[in-house]
């Protein structure tokens, strides 16, 4: 079942992907102020996708988690509990792993993240990308200019035209059809 | 305002003209008797369901996604991914490397977010499907009138020329300045304002995708449309077939009411993926031994190429030309501008190098080509749901790399200053002559990002019992009733997009139906 209402990230994923968010979209994630609503927005794109696909990703999230502890610089540590440079590093191990698995679990968590980022209103209009006033703009110009023939088109979706006979079609079989 | 006889999720379990047959500790069964029951919405659903209403056939269309109308539509990306899309887009056909593929889920289909690409399948193609696969009624002369047809519903034609963008115009400029076959597409749209939202919803209704044109038709003549209902199963006694199953799909882990529909005739549009895995589900077996065999993907790649001067790609129509001169090598390019979430999503950066990136966002041209393969996957049923599996072969491996070569060339020629390369650990391109070496070079197909949009051919049609799964006219061999009416049909992939031959052949299933003409619902309840 995937368009899942009720789904929720456990805290320990969301301190996972909440200290993984400034090594991918960098510190400006945080200068924007913008780092828990990140996490949200990946949160509300699980919900859409497969659950097979969303268990594993998961799983990735608490295997990643949990290897950071086997680095001996980690001393015992977690992913979310190392500083920065020890963060970034064991990620880059995962980004350049030549265990399919790993690096796909890494890309995985960068597409999330990416994806909530970029949608991000602040993010958004940070990189002046306003689509909503160009769509706002060229479609009241659409309606200006062209208003009574969209009427008489939107007429014309329903108007009766049955279907005439050079429409290509099977000639009728016995029985309702069995071929 | 929802329209009369189109029934959401909340409107459940009243739906007019349905009994309920009580079960003890279970939720009861909502039954329902019909004509024709229509699976799918999108391309070929909505076709089929609006030519047998105004047949006089009572239909009803079943719909596993949301009813979303015009108003609803907006530019935010990850909102529309989430309500249009099935499963986030984030679906793949399994292979090395893998195929992601998107398609709709919703009332309309695909085709309320595709491209609104309208073009008629090449004549070379219905020759080839009339020689070799024995598809009757199908050479160009035969097929004009409903092709005809189809246009004048969703009115396919040219944009007008203000609508398009900057991004077009560099990829039209560069095919011209090379003496490249370059043609204004052909799209079904009303005065399209260029707002470049299609992949999100077209937020002015003038892409006439079937949400907007044949669903309303339908409506009109009599169809009922059940919103955000899947179908399981269809049902059968013996080869006959007298309905479907299926339930309401809920917003939480637990299944809506269960559905049963009494019907004489099932036409499967649920998309060249589910309807295979509704045949699969319901027992049916070909005697082809092809079904969900012959998937073909028109596997995509695409590139990102930097301009120092501002292209602002989201203001212009979505993709205005098509470049056709390696049409014959099966090679068709196009630009076609993404938001930047997509963008970022996809780019093979993280961190300050994608930062770094993804500030040029306004000075990206994003191109990208279609490819007609050459080999074809398969759709299997695992514990009950569609799998596709898919392997590019080495010459449509070798045919990527040689298009994505010439397009960076054009694109050079253009000037452009970097291009970022759907090839993973290929480094960025900085010039012309970085081309060269792209021509020269062995790349790995494991290391391509490819993507599609077309899914085709799971339930080829044509004349041999032996290996086809569906006649000329979209009949499942061996079954009594059972149609098909979708992109599954195809017996090869066409090279161009899919979404005109499917409601041309989805109109001939129609007037298939109707030459038969009507028998009672009743008969097998
Ligand atoms: C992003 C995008 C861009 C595209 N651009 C173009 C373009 O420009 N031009 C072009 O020609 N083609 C384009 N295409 C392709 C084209 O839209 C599709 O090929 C076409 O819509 C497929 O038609 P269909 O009837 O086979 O399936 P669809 O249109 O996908 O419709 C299938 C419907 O069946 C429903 N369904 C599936 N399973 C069930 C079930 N069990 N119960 C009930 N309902 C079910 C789905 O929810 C869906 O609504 C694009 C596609 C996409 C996704
Ligand atoms: S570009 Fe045209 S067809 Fe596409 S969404 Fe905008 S107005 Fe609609």
């Amino acid at each position: 079942m995937s368009e899942l209402a009720d789904f929720r990230l456990s805290k320990a994923a969301r301190r996972t992907l909440a200290a993984l968010a400034p090594i991918v979209l960098t510190e400006e994630v945080d200068e924007l102020g913008i780092r828990d609503e990140v996490v949200d927005g990946v949160e509300l794109f699980l919900r859409s996708i497969p659950v097979a696909v969303r268990v594993a990703i998961l799983a990735g999230i608490v295997t990643f988690e949990a290897t950071a502890r086997a680095v001996p610089s980690s001393l015992g540590r977690g992913f979310s509990r190392l500083p920065p440079e020890l963060a970034a590093a064991h990620f880059a191990r995962y980004w350049h792993s030549p265990l399919g698995a790993l690096k796909q679990l890494a890309r995985g968590m960068k597409m999330f993240l990416v994806m909530s980022y970029y949608e991000h209103p602040t993010k958004l209009a940070q990189l002046e990308y306003h689509p909503d006033r160009w769509i706002a703009q060229v479609a009241q110009e659409r309606l200006e200019r062209f208003a009574e023939e969209i009427r008489e088109h939107e007429a014309q979706v329903t108007a009766p035209l049955p279907l005439p006979a050079d429409v290509p079609r099977a000639l009728p079989l016995a029985g309702g059809g069995q071929s | 305002m929802k329209p009369d006889r189109l029934y959401t999720r909340e409107d459940w379990p009243h739906i007019p003209g349905s009994t309920r047959r009580r079960r003890a500790f279970r939720k009861d069964v909502v039954e329902l008797d019909c004509d024709v029951v229509v699976v799918g919405s999108g391309a070929g659903g909505a076709v089929v369901a609006s030519e047998l209403a105004e047949g006089g056939l009572n239909v009803t269309v079943v719909e596993e996604g949301g009813y979303h109308p015009t108003e609803s539509f907006t530019p935010d990306a990850g909102d529309a991914i989430r309500r249009l899309y099935r499963d986030g887009g984030a679906i793949m056909a399994l292979g090395d490397p893998p195929v992601t593929y998107s398609e709709g889920r919703c009332v309309g289909g695909s085709t309320v977010i595709n491209g609104g690409m309208t073009w008629r399948t090449p004549e070379k193609i219905l020759g080839r499907w009339a020689r070799e696969d024995w598809v009757e009624g199908i050479t160009a002369a035969e097929m004009d009138s409903t092709f005809q047809r189809v246009e004048r519903f969703v009115s396919a034609k040219h944009q007008d020329p203000w609508t398009v963008g900057k991004d077009n115009k560099i990829l039209h400029e560069g095919a011209l300045k090379r003496d490249w076959d370059v043609i204004p597409n052909i799209r079904n749209q009303f005065h399209c304002a260029g707002t470049n939202n299609c992949a999100f919803g077209c937020p002015t209704g003038a892409k006439r995708s079937t949400l907007v044109t044949y669903i309303p038709r339908s409506l009109h003549f009599g169809a009922r449309v059940l919103a955000n209902c899947r179908v399981d199963r269809v049902t059968s006694q013996g080869k006959r077939i007298t309905g479907v199953e299926g339930h309401l799909v809920t917003t939480t882990k637990q299944n809506g009411f269960p559905f049963r529909i009494h019907a004489r005739r099932v036409v499967l549009s649920a998309g060249a993926i589910h309807t295979p895995g509704i045949l699969f589900r319901s027992g049916v077996v070909s005697p082809s031994g092809r079904l969900g065999h012959n998937l073909s993907l028109h596997p995509n790649v695409k590139v990102t190429a930097i301009f120092d001067e501002e292209i602002r790609g989201w203001e212009g129509v979505h993709q205005a030309y098509q470049v056709r001169e390696f049409q014959s090598e099966g090679l068709v390019f196009a630009a076609v501008n993404i938001p930047p979430s997509i963008a970022g999503m996809t780019l093979p950066f993280y961190g300050a190098e994608l930062r770094d990136l993804m500030k040029d966002y306004p000075r990206m041209v994003i191109a990208g080509m279609l490819l007609e393969d050459t080999e074809t996957g398969r759709v299997r049923n695992v514990a009950g749901k569609p799998v596709a599996t898919y392997q590019l072969s080495d010459f449509d491996g070798q045919r990527l790399v040689r298009g994505t070569a010439l397009l960076c060339e054009m694109l050079f020629g253009m000037g452009a200053q970097r291009i970022v390369l759907p090839f993973e650990g290929v480094p960025d391109l900085k010039s012309a002559d970085d081309v060269k070496r792209l021509y020269a070079q062995k790349i790995p197909k494991e290391c391509m990002e490819l993507v599609t949009v077309h899914m085709m051919g799971t339930c080829a049609m044509g004349g041999d019992r032996a290996r086809h799964v569906c006649d000329s006219w979209g009949r499942v061999y061996d079954t009594e009733g059972l149609l098909v009416a979708d992109a599954s049909l195809f017996p090869s992939p066409i090279g161009v997009n899919p979404m005109e031959t499917i409601m041309a052949l989805a109109t001939r299933v129609a007037a298939t139906i109707l030459a038969e003409g009507r028998v009672p619902a009743k008969a097998y309840a």
